[in-house]
């Protein structure tokens, strides 16, 4: 990249190198440079500069992220999708991507919601109406470009036996690992506000059968328990104190369920929690 | 309807103020002086200001400061402010006088989305983000405000992830319009979330102070949630991509956890870890949580670990336990006045 002209400056005095002027300013605010009586600029030389420091935090974005073409995009509920697209990497089930509508925009995290064998990858999203990533990535088309990091995270959950705990989509890291039989032995405890959000569930039943659990807090059906994953974790007799725990979604859920799951007896050394922040 | 609040705003943001009442274009640079230098309370205070210009702003707008609710002092002279945010909600800011400094340490968010098992806050959840208003309130209403010399953004909440605020408050304590600050008196803490840390790192001046508690992914997770997302070892390499210079300082914070963290090995892993990096080490005593499973180390094996550290180079130094019959802690401060929304969740 070019550095930009920034004129006769007065910075001159200071015997600076073009180059190591510009990159000074990444570590200065652009008020500051408007404001400053030290250097003093033209409207264009401070422009030109203003320029060169947003290329230069840009690049270091697009560096992390590429483009790929959107394969599919599903919609699982009102509010959920699931989306495919090309598959540019090797990643590990559990693993998490960057994903950005635009190559110089801040990403948003995704936990990969497919095997590690699939021709493509795919996330499970919710769409956040005022938010700034989810209501335009809900819309895209089959062909459209969206952009994604390399995978990256330690989520691996490789530890078993194991009781896998999941609410909403939340579910992602799990539905992952199963595709990539990575679940032999493995309780899935999953909890919704409502039974159509149990996403993937004929797959995880014919996959899991007894050992995957739906709790459904508003309705019921003869799959499901009715009430909460909390109240189920406090009083059931079946809770495994030498399993690792895996725990993947909310914030409040992963401290709620911890804390039972400590007062219960578990070590904390046995729980491990992704927290969708 | 509220008004909105004055204090807080970035000069541009001043500008856009004025610009939008059409008032002249000076006025901005007068208000952000009476605001940020002289701390009036009321509009009517900035007395060299128009009639007109004070009568439009009023309509409008607010300076927007409150002071403490209440305070609690510890024996030692450690203070914790309590202050009411929008919504009705509690945060606190800890006043740690010592002999030639005298530090508040500050929130920037109400509770926390990072889940950390060792910290009360963790334990309310999240309820939001703090505005830059509400940030600087802490600094601007203290009624020790004018004998302060430091600040450190250690209080409740993760700093970084509430990352746009953060930044507009610093400026505002380090631009020359505004408290005129050396940035060298402020450190701020994070967990390491890698992107927003290097927008701080770009963006501001200020020292910086990673929360660490473990050098092995395995056992960082266990305390951290966010070793999942953004190890350690990404924190760290995401650092050697910057030249800190002479003046601006990276530490890291290590709560010593009895039988956890506190073994030779651990040493042996700190020093692995922060390899070339010139930084020092905080180590900190920690302050039982109710119901939790950690215990603090002694202070024996606290010395021992210093000295071990500090033998290969490392400037390490234990953090006097401040205010623990307030339970004033930086990064374990707590509410109680909170409402949990039962029927709201899924699980
Ligand atoms: C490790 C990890 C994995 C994740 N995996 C998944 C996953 O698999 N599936 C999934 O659905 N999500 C996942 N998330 C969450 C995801 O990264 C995004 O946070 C989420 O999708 C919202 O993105 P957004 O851009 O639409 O909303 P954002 O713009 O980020 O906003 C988020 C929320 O904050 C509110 N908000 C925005 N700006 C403000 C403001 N200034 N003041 C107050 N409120 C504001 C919005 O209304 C919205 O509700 C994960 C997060 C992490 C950290
Ligand atoms: S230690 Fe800091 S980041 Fe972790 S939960 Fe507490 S306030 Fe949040």
């Amino acid at each position: 990249m070019a550095v930009p002209d920034i004129g006769n400056s007065h910075f001159c005095f200071y015997n600076f190198e073009c180059q190591d002027f510009c990159l000074l300013f990444t570590r200065i605010t652009v008020e500051q440079m408007t404001n400053s009586t030290v250097f003093q600029f033209t409207k264009q030389n401070l422009a030109n500069i203003v320029s060169y420091k947003i290329e230069l935090m840009n690049q270091h974005k697009r560096k992390e992220l590429q483009a790929v073409k959107v394969i599919s995009n599903d919609l699982l509920t009102d509010d959920v999708h699931y989306i495919s697209v090309e598959k540019p990497f090797d990643f590990k089930a559990g693993q998490v991507v960057a994903i950005a509508m635009h190559a110089d925009d801040e990403p948003r995290l995704y936990s990969i919601a497919s095997g590690i064998n699939k021709q493509h990858l795919s996330i499970l999203f919710d769409v956040k109406p005022d938010g700034e990533l989810t209501p335009p990535l809900s819309l895209v088309q089959p062909n459209d470009t969206v952009y994604i990091s390399e995978p990256f995270g330690k989520f691996l959950c490789l530890e078993q036996p194991a009781t896998w705990i999941a609410t909403g989509t939340g579910i992602a890291p799990f539905i992952s690992l199963v595709e990539s039989a990575r679940a032999e032995n493995i309780h899935l405890l999953h909890g919704a506000r409502t039974l159509d959000k149990f996403f993937f569930q004929d797959y995880l039943e014919a996959q899991l059968g007894h050992n995957y659990l739906r709790f459904c807090t508003t309705e019921s059906n003869e799959k499901t328990i009715a009430g909460r994953l909390t109240s189920y974790l406090e009083n059931t007799e079946n809770l495994p104190t030498d399993n690792k725990y895996y725990l993947c979604g909310s914030s409040q859920m992963v401290i709620d369920v911890r804390e039972i799951l400590i007062a219960r007896g578990i070590a904390f050394d046995n729980i491990i929690a992704e927290i969708y922040f | 309807m509220s008004k909105e609040a004055l204090y807080g705003k970035t000069l541009s943001e001043l500008k856009t103020c004025v610009k939008d009442l059409g008032l002249p274009a000076f006025t901005s640079k007068q208000i952000a002086d009476w605001l940020y230098k002289k701390h009036v309370t009321t509009i009517d205070d900035m007395t060299n200001l128009s009639k007109k210009a004070r009568t439009e702003l009023n309509d409008k707008y607010e300076v927007g400061l409150m002071p403490p609710q209440s305070f609690q002092e510890s024996v030692d002279g450690t203070k914790k402010y309590l202050y009411q945010t929008s919504n009705n909600q509690f945060i606190e800011a800890a006043y740690l006088p010592e002999d030639n400094r005298n530090t508040l340490c500050i929130s920037s968010q109400v509770g926390c989305k990072m889940g950390c098992l060792f910290c009360m806050t963790a334990r309310q959840g999240f309820q939001k983000n703090l505005t830059s208003n509400e940030i600087l309130n802490q600094i601007a209403s203290l009624p020790e405000r004018d004998t302060l010399t430091n600040v450190v953004y250690m209080g409740m909440g993760e700093p970084m992830d509430n990352i746009e605020n953060v930044l507009k408050s610093l400026e505002i304590i380090t631009a020359e319009w505004g408290y005129a600050w050396s940035p060298r008196r402020i450190n701020v803490s994070t967990i390491g979330v890698v992107p927003a840390m290097r927008r701080f790192i770009e963006e501001s001046e200020a020292h910086l102070a990673i929360s660490l508690h473990s050098p092995f992914n395995d056992e960082r997770k266990q305390l951290m949630p966010i070793e999942n997302v953004y190890t350690a070892e990404k924190v760290i390499e995401a650092l050697r991509d910057y030249d800190f210079g002479r003046q601006r300082r990276i530490s890291f914070e290590y709560i010593m956890f009895k039988g956890v963290n506190d073994s030779p090995q651990h040493v042996k892993g700190l020093l692995q870890l922060l390899n070339g990096i010139k930084c020092r080490v905080n180590l900190i005593h920690f302050h039982p949580i109710p119901n939790s499973p950690l215990e603090g180390s002694d202070y024996k094996t606290m010395e021992f670990f210093r000295d071990k550290l500090s033998q290969k180079g490392i400037t390490t130094t234990i953090r006097k336990s401040r205010g623990e019959d307030i339970y004033a802690a930086c990064g374990l401060l707590s509410t109680k006045k909170l409402i949990k929304e039962n029927n709201e969740k899924d699980y």
